[in-house]
């Protein structure tokens, strides 16, 4: 029998034969990746790309199936810019602004809202695209480059952990085998071996509910006729007392998403017959459709205590688990993968103090705590824990109809945005007065950049590496590589740069510090700062 | 004479609301009931305009009974 029978598979890989199996290999290696999720992937691909050489064991021996995360932000999409895929995803991709919100059986909504509520920027607010098609991207350039080994059907059964390196034994097919690298980055998902096998906790709370996800493909003829929009539901009569969920994915793929409640037979959900119902209920009794993916879940909202552990770094799910409400988890994930991989970047060149790695911790427990937070609350509201909750629930939503006072507190998912890191101490505080424009540890705005022969967007001039971001004439001097902004007025509004202004930003498009007048010394110390060298 | 403002005056709506429902947390039903009272009369000072109040009254109150009837409409059987 194959392995995992029980997974849908979307594209079968080859199971690899490790080199160690037969002598060789390479003794310690920098940096070995475990996971082959979007997260893995994504972490394997921004090391790749710095030139180091990456390896990525993963038990699987194909892409699942499963459409799993759907809906891409804005920010993961510059991540997958720069990681040279992003406009491949936003092709396929099904573009989304507007959501609107249904109570009971109304037929109008109650509210609807638009996700982009800055315009003239490269990527749109959201794109919603199946997360095999965002592995297979990654894969397809992966498995180009030289300096990357991805060994699928290699499932990590073993870690010993040393003070500078960690040891793992790898069960294939083949036969068993160890490793030993530098580095370990976990990324291994919500029930992560190698965070169970080093004994560490995962606190949190446990949400007694169970949602059904029901993926079709719509068959007939008016398969396109609906609109590309997030449409909510509270009370609905085809899931009454529960919310629900509708959303478009490519390929005339339809995320449906039911909320069940805690006493309800698994298994017998997800048959076909049982959930036919839900979506004729759902989209009407004519609707013809066949089944992509049936799932059924219930969310935890946990995270470890710290994710960098010696050698092994926790990244994405199997460091912080979010309900699926607000699609916090592959978003925050990316977000992530791109902290942490300049930093380790930076580490193994020299460049920076090991330190610079406790900063993934301070700056990605943040991340995690505002995800946890918002989808706790969203949470919250949907599923209202008792009859005084459930009276505030249906009071602003009784409200909202009506009055526009009530609407900002509905709370059907309060969509990822980018964490600003408040007090991260990477980040030089700002000296002169600033009216606007990104402050230090806040993350960069996109604009259009046509000025000085440039053709493009703000974000990709900026690139993956420090940079200096100048608006004005004379840029200062600097050893670091600058990006000079002429009269480009939407970017200079937007950086509050009317009368010239320096940024200095970080790999992960982070601004460290800036300044209306820069100068030589300003710009050093900042740069020590922000690569670690003053913690 | 203040009119009521029935546009969005404040942020921070969630963490409001968290704190609203929180409060609540072990209360009985009669226990919630008096503390929604108190809540209600201390806003009602807060605002500080018994007109405004007393427009304000008027404007929940229509909202509510709207709904209540809509609502029992509703539970007629369609189609």
């Amino acid at each position: 029998m194959p392995p995992f029978p029980d997974i849908p598979k979307y594209k079968l890989k080859k199971p690899s034969v490790a080199p160690e199996l037969s002598g060789a290999g390479k003794g310690l290696y920098p940096f070995i990746i475990v996971g082959s999720g979007p997260i893995g992937l994504a972490t394997a691909l921004d090391l790749a790309r710095k030139g180091h050489h990456v390896t990525v064991l993963t038990a699987f021996d194909f892409i699942a199936l499963g459409s799993k995360a759907i809906c891409f932000a804005k920010q993961s999409l510059d991540i997958l810019d720069r990681l040279g895929i992003g406009e491949r995803v936003v092709e396929k991709g099904v573009i989304w602004n507007v959501g609107k919100l249904f109570w009971q059986d109304k037929p109008d909504p109650v509210y609807q809202f638009d996700m982009l509520t800055v315009r003239n920027q490269k990527n749109p607010g959201f794109v919603n695209i199946q997360q095999y098609y965002i592995e297979e991207y990654l894969l397809d350039v992966l498995e180009a480059m030289d300096n990357v080994d991805i060994r699928w059907g290699n499932r990590v059964s073993g870690i010993s952990v040393k003070s500078d390196s960690a040891i793992l034994t790898v069960a294939s097919k083949a036969g068993e085998y160890q490793l030993e690298a530098r580095y370990i980055l976990a990324c291994d998902g919500s029930n992560s071996f190698i965070r169970e096998a080093m004994g560490l906790s995962f606190e949190g709370r446990v949400f007694e509910d169970n949602f059904l996800i029901a993926d079709i493909k719509f068959t007939g003829t008016d398969a396109e006729k609906r609109p590309s929009e997030r449409w909510f539901w509270f009370d609905p009569p085809f899931c009454p007392g529960g919310t629900a969920l509708l959303h478009k994915q490519p390929d005339d793929v339809w995320r449906l998403d039911f909320q069940l409640g805690w006493d309800i037979d698994r298994e017998a959900v997800i048959k076909p017959e049982n959930v036919e119902p839900f979506v004729r209920g759902m989209l009407g009794e004519h609707v013809e459709f066949q089944k992509e993916w049936y799932s059924v879940y219930t969310f935890q909202c946990r995270r470890m205590e710290k994710f960098v552990h010696g050698p092994v770094v926790f990244v994405g799910d199997s460091a912080h688990l979010v309900s699926p409400f607000g699609a916090r988890g592959a978003n925050g994930g990316l977000s992530d993968a791109e902290n942490i991989v300049w930093k380790l970047d930076k580490i193994l060149s020299g460049t920076s103090p090991k330190s610079l790695l406790e900063t993934y911790n301070h700056e990605r427990i943040a991340g995690a705590d505002e995800n946890i937070l918002n989808s706790t609350r969203s949470t919250d509201f949907m599923t209202p824990k008792n009859a005084q909750s459930r009276a505030f629930r249906d009071a602003v939503l009784e409200l909202s109809s009506e009055h526009e006072f009530a609407r900002p507190f509905i709370n059907s998912g309060r969509l990822s945005t980018p964490t600003p890191y408040h007090d991260s101490p990477l980040s030089t505080a700002d000296s002169d007065n600033w009216k606007s424009g990104p402050k230090p540890g806040h993350p960069c705005v996109d604009a259009p950049l046509n000025s000085r022969g440039k053709n493009g967007w703000l974000l990709q001039q900026l690139g993956d590496q420090f940079k200096l971001l100048h608006f004005g004439p004379d840029a200062p001097e600097t050893e670091l590589p600058v990006v000079q902004v002429g009269d480009d007025e939407v970017a200079i509004e937007r950086y509050d740069a009317m009368d010239g202004a320096t940024y200095l930003i970080r790999p992960d498009q982070v601004v460290a510090a800036r300044w209306k007048r820069a100068s030589h010394a300003r710009i050093c110390e900042a740069y020590q700062r922000a690569i670690g060298n003053q913690l | 004479m203040s009119a009521v403002q029935a546009n969005i005056r404040l942020g921070r709506h969630d963490d409001i609301y968290e704190r609203l429902v929180k409060m609540h947390d072990g209360l009985s039903e009669d226990d919630s009931r008096k503390l929604n009272a108190k809540l209600i009369l201390a806003l009602i000072n807060q605002v500080g305009d018994a007109d405004v109040i007393l427009k304000l009254f008027d404007m929940v109150e229509a909202n509510h009974s709207g709904i209540s009837t809509s609502k029992s409409n509703n539970e007629d059987p369609k189609q």
